[in-house]
């Protein structure tokens, strides 16, 4: 039996004209289209400064030189090519609501690595629970997408999520800044913050995309309910009503706005998705509209 | 209080069993739900107070006291609770009014119908309000005039639209009737009240002191009367142009009576005489009346009776039309006594050589006619000579008729003797002709439908046949069969409508019995043997025709019953005070019904889905996500 494909060819058309957006420079790296605050050897005229010993005199204004009898060194904005690595959440937790967010999940990493891949952007799909998963690096063209839509259609959701360990595994993991991509429901035991903010801390940018189901938000249910937490199989008996409702809502809007915050303090950026909502809208949408890419 | 359509105990039984499942039901859907969450991390926030603890099984009793009551009150409807005893129920009266013939009659310039509207209204306003009343017209059918009505206005007015018939009373139907409309109506049995004169045909009544509900309102029916009871007319055989009129006269009062009687046509007397009648008997007797006209036949009893319906009879006697029979022969003496014998025949006789295919005449006779066309008209073939229209096949000396088709209706009856003939011509014949007679094996006689002709290849007349009966029965055979209307013989009858049983001279075959309004329509009859029953329930006329007879039924006289009811004593009678009068017992189902509804959506509104539809449409995706992004 054929599977059908993550993402129909009609939407990879549709992403073809996207580009993986950053905020940072990064240092050391060249190549790729984003502009760099970093002089190197690019294409676009950055800037101009005194000729120093063991510059390379390709690089000097001879006709300033001539006029002004100094010598000046032609300085260019490099391009970096920015290592962009994405982050899926695998966790229980991740196939709860409908449609599955683990699901939607697939479809979102696999969309922004075919954008990435169209720019010539190295991308490191990076999947993650308890810990860091087996990652599948993609580059060198639309061409490559294929093995990269296998493997995010072979991932399968178990265990739980631990974002501290993750963290400190993926600091280790990957010693060169560049742009993380964490698509999760960040439902952690844990404060997810300290984790992220480490990210954060240690150079990478980063882009956080919530991705929830409604009941996650606002559960519909009413009356006396026996929960069981998909991740730590612990269970809760409570008697739920509306105004249960509406705290519970409260408290999920807080946390997104924790999140939301930590993001745009770190120079990233943070997008909020329901499941309800195609991925298509969330890519053309407010993926766009919050610059993660354009 | 009381339950109309349940019994207490099978209410409680129904009652048990839908709170039983009404109870668990709601257990089922008020029970702990089971859920996968995502994290538990923000349903601890949530600070309702479990109410499990508490109550261990309901969550929400006021949901269930509202099923259950509301469920109370929709069985209670369903049930039929009323306010009031259930023996204050109304009840459901009959009122049996005779529209029978004899309700035509006076006594003291009263018409007996008269004195039946009025008893029966006297009735009417006694029964109590709320009690339901039906009214039956009784004849020799009895007929609802109105459903259970409560309004008395309603009956009122179908009163005073009854009108007495033309048939007689069958009381015991009309209180079978009654008795199974008081069993279908639902309701208490009421009274059966019959207004009318007694005078009942059926004799069925000996049950009717069974029925206790029974009341009759009788009128003052001393009968006073003399008239015809059956009139007949009939053809007579001897064929000389006359009726023979049958008349049968009753007396149905207490003294000898001697009324003189009078019979007129076209206006013009055709006889009289006075009769003597003894009390309660009947006469009957018989007058010939000598015409060929059509015209209206009018008896007439100067009775000066009480009931003056039945003094005079009247039957249209029809047009007595002769067939023209046109003979071509030149030997007409042979065939002449033949035809002077039926006086429905006039025949016209010429030669031979005058023999013309256009002829006007309704039979034609062709006596060795070397015809070269056939005329239109149903023609009798005698030894009709080679190279005619009729194939001959060939001639037979000293030949006999040896074979007759009894089964056909032109050789029906016919047999000979060995009787040598000089000549026999014999037929090539069609398919669809009917072979009568055979000759050495070949048809000698034949019959055939289209163009209707019978040739007989002989001449019966001038053969050794003429000395056989077998000659004249052949003759009228062929004749019967192609003018059939000249032999149909016919009855006119006046009697009263209802059941009439006809003798038929010979057990019919299928489909050649018909039985036909004077308008056309046809009326259902019955045949056994012999006998052929119909029913008449309005006066009119019924044609019944067996093929060879035609009965003119004109059901016009009235039937008078001869038989007075005798009344049993035990059998209540007169117009009471006034009917005893239940208190009404009010019925609360619309309200039940009502509450039981509302209940279950008010029920639905606060704790039902309704309630949960509205908060899963309150968070819209949409929303959520503009407020999270």
């Amino acid at each position: 039996m054929t599977r059908a494909p993550l993402i129909s060819r009609a939407f990879l058309e549709r992403l073809e004209r996207l580009t993986i957006h950053w905020s940072k420079s990064f240092p050391g790296l060249v190549g790729g289209h984003n502009p760099s605050r970093f002089a190197g050897p690019g294409q676009e005229f950055l800037d101009h400064r005194h000729f120093h010993h063991g510059d390379d005199l390709r690089a000097v204004n001879w006709r300033a030189y001539m006029r002004l009898e100094k010598l000046f060194l032609k300085m260019f904005q490099i391009e970096p090519r920015v290592p962009v690595r994405i982050l899926v959440d695998t966790s229980e937790s991740m196939t709860t609501g409908s449609p599955s967010k683990f699901d939607y999940a697939r479809k979102l990493a696999g969309a922004l690595t075919y954008v990435g891949l169209v720019r010539l952007d190295s991308v490191v799909i990076q999947p993650f629970g308890a810990g860091l998963g087996d990652p599948i690096t993609a580059s060198g063209g639309r061409h490559r997408f294929s093995p990269a839509a296998d493997f995010l259609t072979a991932l399968e959701p178990r265990g739980a999520s631990d974002l501290m360990a993750v963290s400190r595994a993926f600091i280790g993991e990957y010693s060169q800044r560049g742009l993380v991509i964490a698509i999760s429901d960040f439902l952690d035991d844990g404060d997810v913050r300290k984790p992220l903010q480490l990210l954060a801390d240690f150079g990478h940018e980063l882009s956080l995309i919530h991705v929830w189901a409604d009941e996650d938000r606002t559960p519909p249910w009413d009356g006396e309910l026996d929960l069981v937490d998909a991740e730590s199989g612990q269970r809760l008996q409570i008697s739920f009503n509306e105004s249960s409702r509406e705290a519970y809502t409260r408290s999920f809007d807080e946390y997104s706005e924790a999140l939301k915050r930590l993001a745009l303090r770190n120079g990233g950026r943070y997008v909020g998705l329901p499941v309800s909502m195609p991925v298509e809208d969330a890519i053309f949408g407010p993926m766009i509209r919050t610059r993660g890419v354009a | 209080m009381f339950l109309f359509n349940l019994g207490l105990g099978e209410f409680l039984a129904l009652f048990a069993g839908v709170s039983g499942v009404v109870a668990a039901l709601y257990l089922l859907d008020r029970s702990r739900q089971k859920h996968r969450v995502a994290t538990l991390r923000f349903w601890v926030h949530t600070d309702a107070p479990s109410e499990m603890q508490h109550r261990r099984k309901i969550q929400q009793p006021w949901s269930l006291l509202l099923q259950i009551i509301s469920l109370l009150c929709l069985l209670l409807a369903i049930a039929q609770l009323r306010w009031g005893s259930p023996v204050a129920l109304t009840r459901d009266h009959v009122l049996i009014l005779d529209t029978s013939a004899v309700m035509n009659a006076q006594t003291g310039g009263v018409r007996w119908i008269d004195q039946s509207r009025a008893a029966a209204k006297a009735w009417l306003a006694a029964v109590p309000k709320g009690d339901r009343v039906m009214l039956v017209r009784a004849d020799a059918l009895p007929t609802a005039a109105t459903a259970f009505e409560s309004k008395p206005a309603v009956i009122e007015e179908a009163i005073a639209q009854s009108r007495p018939t033309s048939s007689a009373l069958r009381l015991a139907d009309a209180i079978r009737f009654a008795e199974q409309a008081q069993a279908a109506g639902g309701r208490r049995r009421g009274e059966i009240v019959y207004a009318g004169a007694g005078r009942n045909a059926g004799d069925n009544l000996a049950n009717a002191a069974a029925v206790s509900n029974l009341r009759v309102l009788l009128v003052k029916s001393e009968l006073s009367n003399i008239g015809f009871r059956k009139v007949g007319l009939r053809r007579n055989e001897g064929g000389d142009r006359a009726w023979e009129a049958f008349f049968t006269v009753r007396n149905d009062g207490p003294r000898p009576r001697t009324v003189p009687f009078v019979l007129l046509f076209g206006g013009g007397l055709m006889g009289q005489r006075t009769l003597t009648l003894a009390p309660k008997s009947e006469q009957s007797f018989s007058q010939t009346i000598r015409t060929e006209a059509a015209g209206i036949l009018d008896a007439r009893l100067t009775a000066n009776d009480s009931f003056p319906g039945d003094d005079r009879a009247a039957i249209e006697l029809p047009t007595q039309s002769r067939l023209k029979v046109a003979v071509f022969s030149d030997e007409p003496g042979l065939l002449k006594p033949l035809f002077s014998a039926h006086a429905r025949f006039e025949a016209v006789y010429a030669g031979v050589s005058a023999y013309n295919p256009s002829v006007d005449a309704a039979l034609i006779v062709l006596d060795r006619v070397p015809a070269a066309a056939l005329p239109k008209s149903p023609t009798l073939l005698i030894d009709p000579p080679k190279g005619g229209p009729v194939a001959v096949a060939g001639q037979k000396r000293n030949a006999s008729v040896d074979v007759w088709h009894n089964e056909s209706p032109v050789g029906a009856g016919l047999r000979s003797r060995d009787v040598k003939l000089d000549s026999v011509s014999v037929f090539e014949t069609k398919p669809g002709d009917l072979v009568v007679a055979e000759a050495g094996g070949a048809p000698a006689v034949f019959a055939r439908s289209a163009p209707r002709l019978v040739a007989i290849g002989f001449h019966p007349l001038r053969s050794a046949l003429k000395y056989e009966l077998v000659a004249p029965l052949l003759f009228a055979n062929a004749l019967s069969w192609l003018a059939p209307e000249a032999f149909l013989r016919w009855e006119l009858n006046a009697g009263a409508p209802g059941d009439v049983t006809v003798a038929l001279d010979e057990e019919p075959r299928p489909g050649t019995v018909t039985a036909k309004l004077d308008g056309g329509g046809a009326v259902p009859f019955s045949v056994e043997g012999k006998t052929l029953r119909f029913f008449s329930g309005s006066p009119g006329v019924v044609r019944v025709n067996d093929g060879r007879r035609e009965r003119v039924f004109s059901l016009t006289l009235p039937d008078i019953a001869a038989n007075v009811w005798q009344v049993p004593e035990t059998v209540r009678q007169g117009v009471p005070r006034e009917l005893e009068a239940p208190a009404v017992a009010r019925d609360l189902w619309q309200w039940l019904a009502f509450l039981g509804g509302a209940g279950l959506l008010a029920e639905w509104l606060l704790f039902g889905r309704a309630r949960r539809l509205f908060l899963a449409r309150g968070a819209s995706p949409a929303a959520a996500w503009r407020k999270a992004s």
